[in-house]
């Protein structure tokens, strides 16, 4: 690592070093709009995407070389940026390692998109990278101000992007919708942030952690004030991650925006969600090293109530929505409510572990993010499937991305409907793939602490959504193609989408059949954030 | 003072929760002041609207009074006018620049200290190059080039 050759103001930290990735991402996505600027018109669009994969790259091999070394660890003791408002922690590092690998994945996949296009591949990248970077400041944040200007750095985007086919109705809406529900639920959020800081007079959430415990100490009840402040904040992060009531965009927006766009938020829009609503809980559930495990947190036991009843509803909403759904892009949007829902289920785990007094929320936490990692892989691989078959599919009747477009796949094109199928398989949680390690890992966690209720659901739901997963299956092999469906040489899969999906099938595979190493990475970045409690 | 939100929460009336919110902890005492003048505001806006309700002269109209005031001229055409989208760009792009170039300021003021001034100078050159590029998106693509169909 180099270090800042200048003295810095007093009360900065001279660690900017630690945000290296970062700046890289941010250079990239400013380099992304040269090529519109320099390049003839035929050769802007393979020159922004490959500029964008090569800056994500190189941010995603700073981030893996920052990790093990023992000399970050000891500068992230300490490592606060900017006083308090960013921490480079192990936990950070893993999910800024799984963001800009996923985003290198991501950018990948979209070149099937953008190179159909005739104009915007610079603002496409450059809006889609500034959007990444957001992603990768909320996994350092630790304090709720910059919880709000990070995450609003990734929704604002968002809205962009979702409304990117500008003269597309449903890519309109989507973009309208999505602005209009996310800019209630960023109210309600800043509402929650204010009315926290209200109670506790602080906006870091160590301080937060400290005084929510303290509280507990006494054996006070927690105060109206600060439930409803984190009922605030965290219904501002269950509309990143879709959780029943705040799910309502999710099949419109997804529907309605382009495929890659689609992928986006499924994978690093909702991950922000969810590495936030870890850090909150890590704030407001779980025990911090001081304290005597005699002392039970009231605030996490009302909270293992709401989020255990808001999962269980996530749930089978997103599942029991997927059954009647005719386009694949629908089906996937309730498929990721569902998702949403076990990820909820983990965090009620979370809640808990605090609720009874227990070490830390160390089974949740390295749960969730096993899923997010298993999530990432399938959704990239499922999306480079439905980006290719979209463009290819115009003339097939019900449209680009209804159920007819995948009927008889397999007999036109045996390797996108391979990897669809395997993608589906993992979304359903079918044991060889990697989504079945994730949710097993949400059910322990689940079960360890009781929650049989919750568990029995979460377990339910699997086989049920085994139902509408197979029915694609089924269509994709079984039925017999309809016509003007296009077939074999009419699917122009590029040669970057060709890499991100036989790379995608076999760490599906691998991650479900041989875990250790990604159970570990999990298990030292969820250790990471749980033993940092209360410094 | 946390018993006295216990004992609002325990009476459960509505409105008990907000009642709560300023007097649950000694620290939101120093917020008194903005709910006085929040008080204010809404007395304020609802005593002039109320008062030019009551008071004014009500159906006593003509075509002259209804009319937009446009120093004393007779109107000559619709005041709803249809602007060329491009004057919105321009204005964007106005504040936009303007917003960054608003930041020079403070750099400017604190250039002076010696000990900072190659991080000050760097740091400035790289906000310059971000919006030099910026600059040279928009002359790009055409945003000011007001010919252009």
């Amino acid at each position: 690592m180099f270090s800042l050759a200048f003295q810095l103001p007093e009360g900065l930290t001279p660690n900017l070093e630690l945000l290296l990735p970062e700046f890289i991402v941010a250079g990239t996505a400013l380099g992304a709009i040269l090529p519109e600027l320099i390049l003839p018109a035929g050769r802007r669009a393979a020159a922004t995407a490959w500029t964008c994969f090569a800056g994500l790259v190189c941010a995603f091999i700073v981030v893996v070389a920052m990790g093990p070394s023992a000399e970050l660890a000891l500068a992230v003791k300490d490592g606060d940026l900017l006083v308090s408002g960013l921490r480079m922690d192990a936990f950070s590092v893993f999910c800024r390692a799984l963001i800009t690998g996923g985003g290198a994945l991501l950018v990948l996949i979209s070149m099937a998109f953008t190179n159909r296009l005739d104009r915007g591949h610079g603002e496409f990248y450059a809006i889609l990278l500034f959007s990444l970077l957001g992603v990768m400041l909320v996994s350092g944040v630790s304090d709720l101000l910059s919880l709000f200007v990070c995450l609003e750095l990734v929704t604002i985007m968002a809205y962009v992007l979702a409304a990117f086919r500008r003269n597309d109705l449903r890519s309109t809406e989507a973009g309208l919708k999505y602005l209009v529900v996310g800019a209630v639920s960023t109210a309600l959020l800043l509402l929650g942030i204010g009315l926290i800081y209200g109670w506790t007079g602080s906006l870091s959430l160590d301080a937060i952690s400290a005084k929510v415990w303290a509280s507990a100490a006494e054996g006070a009840v927690p105060p109206g004030l600060l439930l409803l402040g984190t009922a605030l904040l965290f219904c501002g992060l269950f509309f990143k991650v879709g959780g029943v009531p705040f799910h309502v965009w999710i099949p419109d927006v997804y529907q309605g925006a382009p495929s890659p766009v689609t992928a986006f938020l499924v994978t690093a829009s909702k991950s922000a969600g969810v590495i936030l609503l870890l850090r909150m809980a890590q704030a407001l559930f779980v025990r911090p090293e001081i304290m005597d495990s005699t002392v039970h947190n009231p605030l996490a036991q009302q909270w293992v109530l709401i989020l255990g009843v808001v999962a269980c509803i996530t749930l089978l909403f997103g599942v029991l929505g997927a059954m009647p759904q005719r386009g694949i892009k629908r089906m996937l949007a309730y498929s990721s409510i569902g998702h949403a829902g076990y990820l909820l289920m983990g965090l009620a785990a979370i809640a808990a572990e605090g609720g009874r007094g227990a070490a830390s929320g160390q089974y949740g936490t390295e749960a969730l993010l096993y899923y997010l990692m298993a999530y990432f892989v399938t959704s990239i691989v499922a999306f480079g499937v439905i980006i290719v078959v979209g463009a290819a599919s115009n003339r097939v009747e019900g449209g680009a991305h209804g159920d007819r477009a995948y009927e008889g796949l397999w007999s036109r094109s045996p390797f996108l409907a391979v990897a669809l199928c395997l993608a589906l398989l993992s979304l359903a949680g079918v044991p060889p793939m990697s989504g079945f390690f994730a949710k097993f890992l949400i059910l322990r966690a689940t079960i360890d602490k009781g929650l049989y209720a919750l568990a029995f659901i979460g377990a339910g739901a699997v086989v049920v959504s085994l139902y509408f997963y197979l029915l694609w299956i089924k269509s994709m092999y079984f039925k017999a193609p309809p016509p003007g469906a296009p077939s074999g040489a009419d699917f122009k899969i590029p040669a970057s989408t060709r890499v991100v999906l036989w790379a995608g099938m076999a760490a599906m595979v691998i991650m479900g059949v041989w875990m250790p190493p990604f159970y570990d990475w999990a298990h030292q970045a969820a250790a990471s954030l749980t033993s940092l409690a209360g410094r | 003072m946390a018993t006295t939100l216990d004992s609002l929460l325990a009476l459960d009336f509505p409105g008990a929760a907000l009642a709560g919110l300023f007097l649950a902890t000694g620290d939101l005492v120093e917020y008194v002041p903005v709910l006085v003048m929040l008080i204010f505001a809404v007395l304020f806006a609802g005593a002039n609207l109320g008062l030019s309700f009551v008071l004014g002269a009500k159906g006593k109209t003509n075509p002259v009074k209804e009319a937009a005031y446009e120093c004393g001229m007779p109107p000559i055409t619709d005041a709803h006018q249809r602007f060329s989208v491009k004057f919105y760009l321009v204005a964007i792009l106005f504040v936009l620049f303007d917003i960054e170039v608003v930041f020079l300021y403070p750099w400017a003021v604190h250039f002076g200290e010696k000990a900072l001034q190659t991080f000050l100078f760097v740091e400035m050159l790289i906000f310059i190059g971000i919006l030099f590029l910026g600059w040279w998106y928009v002359i790009r693509k055409g945003a000011v080039n007001w010919a252009q169909e």
